[in-house]
């Protein structure tokens, strides 16, 4: 685990590196997975909560934008965190958010392409050699049975081992995984084993 | 460090980014799973009790604080730190956080130091009260040891007064009968006589302090013959009976059965009932 002092100049409008680093104690690799998380994983939020609405599930909309806005407070995102913190706050107050939706919806899709400009590419230069594959298997359904967070990193270590092992599956396979939904996961790769 | 002295954090919310950054935060000391739901974490929590559980509150399904009153419910569970994690503008119920049994909470965003300091703390506290817990099982094993010698030296106590008893009645007895043929300078006799009669109130006092105090004194059982026994018995009294001039004789009929006591207590008590007799 590096810890660096070097603040990381992205660039990026409404993201402030020097936050989100410090509450990582300066861990850059691993503030730079979090921020490739936010980019695959939060796209769609606020079309999201803009269906859940209609279709009245507010519960469920201002959960998401209650977790947006602490995901986004964590990388640094301030102008995102402020924005998804004033949606929650309409939704509960039982008030139209048509206004602050749109707003939301906006910054985070320049946010997002602004990361996925931004982002160096993760740092692994991986091997394929399928002498490895059962051993990297074997390991992954060890720890996905011991819902160790482990299994994240092994997955992103090996994704083109794995589209090599799981060619039809393996978006579905690598989505569950990074959304820690290993029980999904687990039984994904059961299915694939099982199959001839 | 083995694995295996690493403490167990279960690690319970429904937001990937925040597993993700919790488990990288708390990975280097600790043993960490992962749950994404309500659920799971409480599925978890039962097949393999963890050390510490940060546990989100906004959650679908089964929210936080409904994960942790199960947990509290449990015998088995309840002892386990629940660490709340909320986002830090949060309108939430402390109060109600802290009364169904969360032993702390820590905020988002995340401070990585913090969030480390309060679990450490959970840890530590954790640690410290099951050390406590096992000292307090050794005191009482401790004391509970004592109290059984403590009532074994008073059976002990008792019976050795009780035993010292019998030689010094004999003693009498042959000292009585020295005065009656006039062998010893009575003045001499009536000086031992004396020191006897003190020394045999003293035991007898001592006796019933004791008896007060004892209740299970054990017994060590022999088998032997009913007539050998009484026999026995009854020899020890024979000079004293003789020096008074009182006969002494054993009547019982023959094919007596072999009986099963503690032939020092058994005789101890016939001897009391024998010296009763000729007074």
């Amino acid at each position: 685990v590096e810890a660096s002092e070097t603040p990381i100049a992205l660039g990026i409008p409404g993201l402030d590196t020097e936050i989100g680093l410090k509450r990582l104690r300066g861990k850059r690799s691993l503030y730079l997975d979090l921020l490739r998380k936010f980019a695959e994983g939060q796209g769609s939020t606020a079309e999201d909560i803009r269906q859940l609405l209609s279709a009245g599930d507010r519960t469920t909309a201002e959960r998401l934008a209650h977790t947006l806005k602490g995901i986004a407070g964590n990388v640094g995102a301030t102008v995102i965190q402020a924005e998804a913190a004033a949606v929650e706050h309409g939704i509960r107050e039982g008030h139209a958010v048509g206004p602050e939706l749109e707003r939301l919806a906006q910054s985070l899709s320049g946010f997002i392409a602004h990361l996925e400009r931004a982002l160096p590419p993760p740092a692994h230069h991986e091997v394929v050699d399928a002498g490895q594959a059962a051993a990297v298997v074997d390991q992954l359904r060890r720890l996905l049975g011991d819902n160790d967070p482990e299994a994240e990193e092994v997955v992103e270590e090996h994704l083109e081992l794995l589209r090599f092992l799981m060619p039809g599956e393996v978006d579905a396979f690598i989505r569950s995984v990074r959304a820690f939904d290993f029980d999904k996961a687990l039984a994904l790769l059961h299915a694939k084993e099982e199959r001839p | 460090v083995t694995e295996d002295r690493h403490p167990t954090i279960l690690v319970v919310d429904d937001a990937p980014d925040d597993l993700k950054l919790l488990s990288a935060l708390l990975k280097e000391s600790y043993r960490i799973k992962i749950a994404n739901g309500g659920e799971k974490g409480l599925a978890i929590a039962r097949s393999e009790p963890p050390d510490l559980v940060l546990l989100d509150i906004l959650m679908p399904g089964i929210d936080g604080f409904e994960v942790c009153r199960l947990l509290k419910q449990d015998a088995r569970l309840k002892d386990i730190p629940v660490v709340f994690i909320s986002a830090l503008d949060d309108v939430w119920d402390k109060v109600k956080a802290f009364r169904i049994g969360g032993a702390d909470y820590v905020t988002k965003p995340f401070q990585a130091e913090e969030v480390q300091a309060r679990v450490d703390y959970q840890i530590e506290l954790r640690r410290l009260r099951s050390q406590l817990e096992d000292r307090n099982r050794v005191l009482e094993d401790a004391y509970a040891k004592l109290r059984e010698l403590d009532q074994l030296k008073a059976s002990f106590t008792a019976m050795m007064v009780h035993d010292l008893r019998s030689p010094l009645t004999g003693i009498q007895a042959i000292l009585d009968l020295q005065e009656d043929q006039g062998r010893v300078r009575p003045e001499l006799v009536q000086r031992c006589r004396h020191a006897l009669q003190d020394v045999l109130g003293m035991l007898n006092d001592l006796m019933e302090l004791f008896r007060s105090e004892a209740r299970d004194i054990p017994l060590n059982l022999q088998r032997i013959a009913a007539r050998a026994f009484l026999e026995e018995t009854l020899a020890s009294f024979l000079p004293g009976a003789e020096a008074r001039g009182i006969a002494l004789s054993l009547a019982c009929p023959e094919g007596l059965p072999e009986i099963e006591v503690d032939v020092q207590k058994a005789s101890r008590i016939l001897s009391n009932l024998v010296e009763k007799v000729p007074r």
